[in-house]
């Protein structure tokens, strides 16, 4: 029972740590995106639509490769959310335009093309494809050989997936070059400037970047969590990936063990089996956790747990 | 270096725009956004391009009922963006308009399910209202203490709530469906009690829904531009510091200001409840509530022009979905549609700030030509 | 210091034909201007006429809109900082661009990459690593004279710190031509004197140096010429050995000017205002003002002289109610003797009590009792003012904000450092910003717009604020009109207290003039005016009384007729001789 709750747990918590990593490096370079949830709709249509491209080519369901069942609507998965991202990038860092609104409109617009989209493609035989994704990545007799193999290694590849890219977040944050621009381009886009930093340039790509990786949560979402069934609930994941970087002190290391929170919080209606109106308010215990912990952080006020300093500000260097 | 590296586009602020230059940008990124809805039908379904402008036009102005029901919808939209208003003013970034729409709609569910059966009618409404506003106005004011206190990041503590009020909602529905259907039917089905009055002549039509709501819309646009709470707000908004060296308590009015869109979120929660629907689900306020904050946001805080966009983002949305149901694709486009329209007013501010120069590469200097609208300058 | 400033000597940089405009505004207009390798070449010229504009533009901040620019005889195309700095061009901007929470070593290997050749090893361009860099830094810090701590945080950092840091940060990149932009103005004299003494160092380092500024003396001091720019031109270039002052004072203004301040004799001082032992913090809560006691009188200017930062903006926002203080006490003398009492803000119970206490006559001078009296009659007679004072009121303002310092009829104006910061609203228009004061005069929770309407007519026309309107936005109009809109609409209050913290910072020579004439004009009024001012000459030429700050002790009052910079000077680094 309660390994296969804390199972459940890290199931959901691989999604809000797709979003929230992404959100993280978005927000390291100044840029504010609530399209977030938007943009992790967009990764699951393109998910949908590079999972229907392949059905459509092999004709028959049964006959997919493994390999091409996952690297296609992901590769699909990828464009869309990086168009998103670059789209937002373009409206705020080229064109200019309010952070804040922007992202929103993303978000409106991210949440209404997937329903639109998968309802005129329709999604049949995507559940078969999706089972390329959870397929384990250790030999069965080593997943099931104790309870911790059971937890910890009887997962798809996303899920590893997931933790590696945020562990790389982290160490290309702190230890390198490029990690020390990034940051100094949302601290003060107008030092990384002078000091000869491209600083659109680090925004595209961390814009674009960012967006690829929370638009993976979307792939994540419709290929392992609904099994390739559609469901159209990405957007308050979403948002709560968003309030997971503000619990991460936008750090991706702290994202991990911050996801995890969430997600056991998210699960706990399940584990104690509850319905009717008393799961409905269980199941709002991750909200309330995340306002306790903004207030928590608000009430702990200190220089290095701050947001980057430049966060939801467009820079244009001719600004006086 | 070589001189062939010479920027061609070059970006400068702009400064002296008319205000017709203004509307003008503005108009033309509107009209691009329609042309931009028929085109997108015509690639869905081939062919519809003037099908869907039709439709479009059908569903939204094709008798008074039709037109009465685009208002009601515009309406709404648009008491919603201007309760967001005062706060945005205030910069106090308030993006949990769905959350307090909905408990004022919860609370004066409360009033027409238990309370009105049992008192006059208009003792009823009173009640309705009270307890829409009690319930609004708490989920508003919350975020607002914290933010005063303790400097609490307010947009992701009120889009929380917005979770946590559609969750109360969706619980109470649970409670009160009979038989566990999940689902609670028109409340007062047979005599009306405490539902809002309505207007024969237009059949259900929401002729006072539409008034009350001009009514609200005026106290708020006179309380922004003329009121002493008004100004002070703007003070707060524009600099905290400021604010004190006057002595403005400026936890205070952060407090009130946000009881206030609270109290208008009430309004909204109360006539979609008392004025339309006569029950509730957690889909009540279905995304206006963030859709409002766009509406606010790019009328630059003005009430007669959130009027506008609220109109005009009413006529896509509705008018598309009609179109979609006729032409046969899913009805969902009209939120892409509604996206969409956006995503190109958002642009339209970049050529209200800035200019573009092109400078063409093989010529001399003093050939500078300025595009990106019609001055000719 | 012997050099030649011949035609034979090389041209490190020329600018030809720059212009650059900002929407209507031109900033910089068909600048030439040659800069030689191994020189200190000074910009002087007044704010807003454009120096910093052309060194943005050689810095590749701005885009020029037309001219070319020559390095070591090559026309070069600077699109953005990053090429100016591979040309060798470096900048250290007024307003320092370096990043808060990173520390000084990673603030200077910023931006730094692999392709950049440098005159230092360098190890550090092809691995990514602090610790080589940290070295570099301290090798380099002992070559030039430099303190630093490569592993300080530049939030804990002081100003002059920061500036060494910039310093360093574009040498770091192996700079030919060093761009200082108003270097010296938050700087002490002892930092000062270091700071140029790195300069000259640089210089026999075969380096070109080019400070900006509006300092004249340190225009003579340490330049070998100077280029004087004048609204938005290059008008002339001189060496320093062949002018003057007085000479270069009229080139950048471009009309003969009188650098005189006219200084009034007292006006029959009163004490007005009493700070006794007040101890004050800081936003980061240590205590930035102990323990200050002294005097303000009424018509008389007392100055405040001290290095910035000794607690001078704590100590007057204390007094305006802004900042709490624990200790000490700040009183309040209100001039009322033999005026007449109102009810404009007293009650009538607060009036009878005061008439119980003795404190009122009638006008032929018998003591006022009521006793016996009805309401109505003690009304009256209050109303018909026939009830006066019998001596000043003694208000105790600890503890009171400024809306309850005003509520007790007291007027304090005040003029803060940071104007838009606090005392402006920046996108409100000027109309909305002289309401700010007088916004609850309204009648039934309405604002008044009229009055304001009519006060900011006048204070554009009395005052010269150059505006397109009285609707525009207080942020879009320059550095000195913001300060022309402030301080007018301070007067405006008719104070009795008038507090202005560095109200000429940023302003031109005409408009800093005239706010000396206006601080001036408020004295001779009888309002006692508290002048917080870093221009030791401007101190002592328009003051009354100097009171010297120094880390939050008062080190001496002075009488601003009889002392010198020298003593004050000495009194704002006192405790530095302690230590």
């Amino acid at each position: 029972m309660f390994v296969t709750y804390i199972r459940g747990v890290i199931r959901v918590m691989i999604l809000f740590l797709f979003g929230s990593t992404g959100e993280i490096i978005t927000e390291k370079s100044g840029h504010l995106n609530m399209g977030t949830p938007g943009i992790m709709c967009m990764g699951a249509t393109g998910a949908v639509v590079g999972g229907v491209i392949y059905l459509k080519a092999i004709v028959d369901p049964t006959t997919a490769n493994g390999f091409l069942a996952i690297i296609i609507p992901m590769l699909f998965c990828l464009l869309f959310a990086g168009l998103t991202g670059l789209l937002y990038c373009f409206l705020v860092n080229t064109l200019q335009c309010n952070q804040n609104v922007t992202g929103l409109t993303i978000t409106t617009f991210g949440a209404g093309v997937f329903p639109f989209v998968s309802n005129m493609i329709g999604s049949d035989g995507l559940s078969i494809l999706s089972s390329s994704f959870y397929i384990r990545i250790f030999p069965k007799a080593f997943c099931e050989a104790n309870w911790f193999t059971q937890i910890f290694l009887s997962h798809g590849f996303l899920v590893y997936l997931a933790i590696i890219i945020a562990v790389v977040a982290l160490l290309i944050l702190k230890k390198t070059r490029v990690g020390l621009s990034l940051r100094a381009v949302g601290e003060s886009p107008a030092t990384a400037d002078a000091s000869g930093i491209d600083v659109s340039k680090y925004k595209y790509i961390a814009t674009i970047i960012g967006s690829c990786i929370s638009g993976l949560g979307g792939l994540y979402y419709l290929m392992v969590m609904n099994n390739g069934a559609l469901e159209y609930n990405i957007e308050s994941f979403g948002w709560l990936a968003v309030a997971l970087v503000i619990f991460s002190l936008w750090n991706p290391g702290i994202a991990i063990a911050g996801s995890f929170v969430f997600a056991l919080f998210y699960q706990l209606p399940k584990f104690i089996s509850s319905s009717g109106a008393a799961a409905q308010i269980i199941s709002l215990i991750p909200y309330f956790v995340t306002i306790v912990v903004l207030i928590v952080v608000s009430l702990f006020n200190k220089r290095e747990t701050q947001p980057p300093a430049s966060l939801g500000v467009n820079y244009f260097r001719e600004d006086r | 270096m070589k001189k062939d590296r010479e920027r061609i586009i070059r970006i400068s602020r702009r400064t002296n725009l008319k205000w017709w230059q203004k509307i003008l940008i503005k108009a033309i990124f509107v009209l691009v956004a329609f042309l931009m809805c028929g085109v997108i039908s015509s690639l869905v379904s081939p062919g519809s391009f003037f099908d869907f402008y039709e439709y479009m036009f059908n569903g939204t102005f094709y008798n008074t009922k039709i037109f009465v029901n685009l208002l009601w919808q515009a309406g709404l939209l648009f008491v919603i963006a201007i309760a967001l208003t005062p706060a945005f003013k205030m910069k106090f970034w308030n993006i949990g308009a769905e959350g307090q729409c909905l408990m004022g709609g919860l609370g004066a569910l409360i009033g027409l399910k238990f309370i009105a059966p049992f008192v006059p009618n208009i003792i009823a409404l009173c009640i309705e209202f009270l307890l829409a506003a009690i319930f609004a106005c708490s989920w508003a004011v919350i975020p607002a203490i914290f933010k005063a206190y303790f400097n609490t990041n307010e947009t992701l503590f009120t889009l929380m709530m917005n979770y946590i009020a559609m969750g109360i909602v969706a619980a109470c529905v649970v409670a009160w469906s009979t038989s566990g259907s999940s689902v609670l039917g028109v409340v007062n089905n047979v005599n009306h009690e405490g539902w809002l009055p309505f207007v024969e002549s237009f059949g259900n039509s929401y002729i006072f829904n539409i008034l009350i709501i001009i009514g609200a819309s005026i106290v708020i646009f006179l309380y922004l531009g003329f009121s002493q709470h008004g100004y002070e707000l703007q003070v707060v908004g524009g600099s905290r510091n400021t604010a004190k060296y006057l002595g403005i308590n400026v936890k205070s009015v952060i407090i009130r200001t946000m009881l206030l869109s609270g109290l208008i979120c009430s309004v909204a929660g109360f006539l979609m409840v008392v004025g339309a629907s006569h029950s509730i689900n957690e889909t009540l306020v279905n995304g206006r509530g963030f859709t409002a904050i766009l509406v606010s946001w790019l009328g630059e805080f003005n009430v007669p022009t959130m009027a506008i966009y609220s109109f005009l983002v009413s006529f896509v949305s509705i008018g598309s979905s009609n179109a979609a149901a006729w032409i046969g694709y899913s009805s969902t486009v009209s939120n892409v549609l509604t996206g969409l329209f956006f995503l190109l007013i958002i642009s339209s501010t970049f050529f209200v700030n800035f200019r573009v120069h092109i400078k063409l590469p093989k010529r001399k200097k003093n050939e500078e030509t300025a595009i990106s609208s019609k001055e000719g300058a | 210091m012997e050099n030649n400033t011949n035609s034979n000597i090389e041209k490190a940089i020329e600018l030809i034909g720059i212009t650059k405009t900002f929407g209507n505004v031109v900033a910089n207009k068909n600048i030439n201007l040659d800069v030689y390798k191994g020189e200190i070449l000074s910009i002087l010229g007044e704010n807003g006429s454009g120096k910093t504009t052309a060194m943005n533009v050689l810095s590749g901040i701005y885009a020029p809109d037309e001219g070319k620019i020559i390095v070591n005889g090559n026309e070069v195309l600077i699109k953005s900082p990053k090429d100016s700095l591979k040309l060798g061009i470096g900048m250290v901007h007024q307003h320092f661009k370096l990043v808060d929470v990173f520390t000084a070593v990673e603030n200077v290997v910023l931006g730094f990459s692999k392709d950049d050749t440098s005159t230092l090893s360098h190890k550090n361009s092809r691995k990514f690593s602090l610790k080589e860099a940290a070295k570099e830094i301290t090798l380099m810090c002992k070559k030039y004279g430099f303190e630093l701590d490569p592993y300080k945080k530049v939030y804990n950092m002081s100003v002059s710190e920061k500036q060494t840091l910039e310093i360093v940060k574009t040498l770091f990149r192996g700079v030919d031509v060093l761009i200082l932009d108003e270097p010296t103005a938050v700087l002490t004299p002892q930092e000062i004197k270091k700071l140029f003494d790195v300069v000259r160092n640089m210089k026999k380092d075969g380096k070109s140096i080019i400070i900006i500024t509006h300092k004249l003396n340190e225009v003579m001091e340490i330049s070998d010429r100077v280029a004087i720019f004048r609204k938005g031109e290059h008008v002339a270039t001189v060496e320093t050995k062949k002018t003057n002052e007085k000479q270069l004072a009229d080139m950048m203004v471009g009309e003969k000017i009188n650098l005189e301040i006219k200084r009034s004799e007292p006006n029959n001082p009163q004490d007005r205002l009493f700070v006794n032992n007040i101890f004050v913090k800081n936003n980061d809560g240590q205590m930035a003002i102990k323990g200050v006691s002294f005097t303000a009188r009424s018509g008389e200017i007392l100055g405040i002289a001290g290095i910035s930062g000794s607690g001078q903006k704590e100590l007057l926002e204390a007094i305006q109610g802004l900042r709490p203080y624990e200790t000490g006490e700040v009183t309040f003398q209100n001039p009322k003797e033999n005026k007449p009492v109102t009810f404009y803000h007293k009650t009538l119970k607060r009036v009878k009590f005061l008439a119980s206490m003795n404190q009122f006559h009638y006008k032929d001078g018998t003591p006022v009792s009521f006793k016996g009296m009805k309401d109505k009659e003690i009304k009256e007679l209050v109303n018909e003012g026939k009830v006066l004072f019998n001596k000043d009121e003694i208000v105790d303002l600890k503890g009171l904000n400024p809306k309850e310092i005003r509520g007790l009829g007291i007027r304090l104006s005040f003029v803060p450092e940071d104007r838009l910061g606090m005392g402006l609203v920046g996108n409100m228009s000027i109309i909305d910003n002289m309401m700010l004061r007088s916004y609850r005069h309204g009648k039934g929770g309405f604002v008044d717009r009229d009055r304001p309407k009519k006060l900011t007519k006048r204070i554009i026309k009395e005052l010269d604020v150059s505006t397109p309107s009285a609707e525009t936005q207080v942020s879009k109009l320059s550095g000195g009109n913001i300060q022309k809109v402030l301080v007018g609409r301070e007067i405006a209050l008719i104070p009795k207290v008038f507090m202005a913290a560095y109200p000429v910072r940023g302003l031109d020579i005409n408009s800093s003039y005239l706010i000396y004439k206006l601080l001036d004009k408020q004295k001779q009024q009888g309002i006692a005016v508290i002048y917080v001012g870093e221009d030791l000459d401007v101190l002592i030429d328009l003051c009354d009384r100097i009171l010297v700050l120094c880390d939050g002790h008062v080190t001496g009052i002075v009488d601003a007729r009889h002392t010198t910079k020298d003593e004050i000077g000495l009194l704002m680094t006192k405790h530095e001789e302690v230590q």
